[in-house]
């Protein structure tokens, strides 16, 4: 502790002197008479030594009496260089605390508020999205059916348009073999137009015989009455033979009958049959219908495929802000931080305006006084949540008794 | 099928939002009120919720108070009450079980975890 004033280096200096100067008398005999001589110290090395020892004693008592000094509570005012601040001084500053902390305290609020600002947008924009994936979601389900009555549509369609193409296709098939049985029918139609030729030749048959009967007729009459029984028999046969000629005629014309235009039927025949055979193409309808459907059930596929991703990704988004919204409580915790901080802030102003008081204007009653400590571990009572106890066990080292641990959820 | 009507009770302007809009997005219809003294007077008018999730520390009235108050209003006895609050002292809890919470909730509670109570103490949600 350096003292500076004057008077007081003065007053120290004297007593110092005075000190020393007693101290030597005292032990100057044994200095002079015992310890010299037994160092074997001579005359002028002992005076010399005497003036040594005499400056160290003085500064060794000036040092002493200075830490007296200071254990006395020295507190008079030295207006010319005072080495403490006065007590209304520190009054003044102790009160100047109040605007301060009045500062901060308002800083806080202002940081609290700011942070309600933002999480209010942020979720504002949550919700925006939300509303958006929400709109989307409706537009898909109105589409999926649309699509799911147009994909109905379209089987019902399909469905119809195979059958008929189905019936088509037998009736085209009966025709095909009526057409068949009718080119058979035609062609043994002209096996009969063959037999033409067979007739012919029975007619040759029936004149030659009919030539034959007429010479054994002629035979016989020059036979006479032993040919009367030939001619009998030469008649019989030009008779029989006349109504085979007459049969052969009958049978040709019958033949003629009924193959006449039998090379148009059968031109008409195979014409028809052509036809049915070229529309096989039914079946390529069929093919068609059913590739075209085979296509759409592909397409139809794949779309449901994009509306059930879709479906997910917004369920998928539904969660993922659900969960950030439960996030954002933070703010909360915050806030209740903050404002218990702050009450602390304004119980030590007004703890500092207190002593501000009882230094320069009341009297200072130490029975009513409460103490800072006391203050600080009445804070415990404040506080609600587990991590604040927490943190005042950490700073003070004192266990604050945070009780039995019990779940964040709990159903009764 | 109707929504299901939920009342939230909190002096927290940001953590009526989060709540509300997480329930919103879930297909809950929900009203909010600031403090106890103004969800009392909202129910005594008429307004009966579904169920009611309501903070404990909150001026004017506070949770557990509106809690043994709702309680006692006529056709109130069944209807399932929450609280969701940061209070930690196992006492107050004690008194919110005593006093007819259906459960104790605390600050923060995921959204997931939210939604799983509400649907556990609403039959049909």
């Amino acid at each position: 502790m350096q003292i500076q004033s004057k008077p007081f280096v003065s007053v120290l200096g004297a007593t110092s002197f005075v000190a020393a100067a007693a101290l030597l008398v005292f032990i100057s005999p044994w200095l002079h008479e015992d310890f010299f001589p037994y160092l074997g110290v001579g005359p002028s090395w002992d005076y010399a030594l005497v003036m040594l020892t005499s400056v160290g004693i003085m500064a060794v008592m000036s040092r002493v009496v200075k830490a007296m000094f200071s254990l006395a509570k020295f507190d008079t005012e030295w207006p010319t260089a005072s080495r403490h601040m006065p007590r209304q001084q520190v009054a003044d500053e102790v009160r100047e605390v109040a605007p301060y902390l009045e500062v901060m305290t308002q800083q806080l609020d202002g940081a609290v508020k700011e942070t309600e600002v933002g999480v209010m947008a942020l979720m504002e924009a949550m919700n925006a999205i939300h509303h958006v994936s929400d709109l989307q979601m409706q537009r898909i389900q109105d589409s999926d059916t649309s699509g799911s009555a147009l994909t109905s549509a379209l089987e019902e369609k399909v469905m119809v348009d195979k059958q008929l193409a189905m019936i088509l296709q037998m009736f085209v098939d009966k025709q095909r073999a009526d057409a068949e049985l009718n080119i058979l029918r035609i062609q043994r139609l002209r096996e009969v137009k063959s037999l033409t030729p067979l007739v012919d030749v029975i007619s040759n048959v029936a004149r030659q015989t009919n030539f034959l009967a007429i010479n054994a007729a002629v035979e016989a009459a020059h036979a006479g009455d032993t040919g009367r029984g030939f001619a009998v028999l030469a008649a019989e046969i030009r008779q029989l033979s006349s109504r085979t000629a007459e049969a052969a005629i009958n049978i040709s014309e019958k033949i003629k009958a009924a193959t006449e235009g039998i090379d148009d039927e059968m031109r008409n025949a195979t014409e028809v049959d052509d036809r049915n055979s070229a529309s096989g193409s039914m079946q390529r309808v069929i093919r068609d219908i059913d590739e075209m459907q085979e296509r759409f059930s592909a397409v139809s596929g794949s779309l449901l495929g994009v509306i059930e991703g879709v479906k997910t990704g917004h369920h998928e988004i539904i969660m993922q802000l659900s969960e950030a919204m439960g996030k954002i409580q933070f703010q909360d915790v915050i806030r209740q931080r903050v404002e218990q901080v702050q009450g602390a802030m304004n119980e030590l102003n007004d703890h500092l305006q207190n002593m501000a008081d009882q230094l320069v204007d009341k009297p200072w009653d130490p029975t009513t006084m409460v103490h800072l400590r006391e203050r600080l571990e009445q804070q415990v009572s404040n506080y609600v949540m587990k991590s604040q106890l927490e943190t005042h066990q950490t700073v003070t080292g004192k266990s604050a008794d945070s009780g039995q641990d019990r779940p964040s959820i709990e159903l009764f | 099928m109707s929504k299901k009507v939920i009342f939230i009770v909190d002096d927290s302007a940001t953590m009526t939002m989060s709540v509300k809009s997480n329930l919103q997005m879930h297909g809950f219809e929900v009203h909010t009120a600031g403090d106890g003294a103004q969800a009392l007077a909202k129910l005594k008018g008429g307004f009966k919720p579904d169920l009611i999730i309501t903070d404990i520390n909150m001026p004017n009235m506070g949770g557990l108070e509106l809690i043994k108050n709702v309680k006692a209003l006529p056709g109130f006895r069944f209807v399932p009450i929450l609280t969701l609050t940061t209070e930690s002292d196992s006492s107050k809890r004690d008194e919110g079980k005593r006093l007819g919470a259906t459960g104790w909730l605390v600050k923060p509670i995921s959204g997931a975890d939210l939604l799983k109570v509400v649907k556990q103490v609403l039959p049909g949600a």
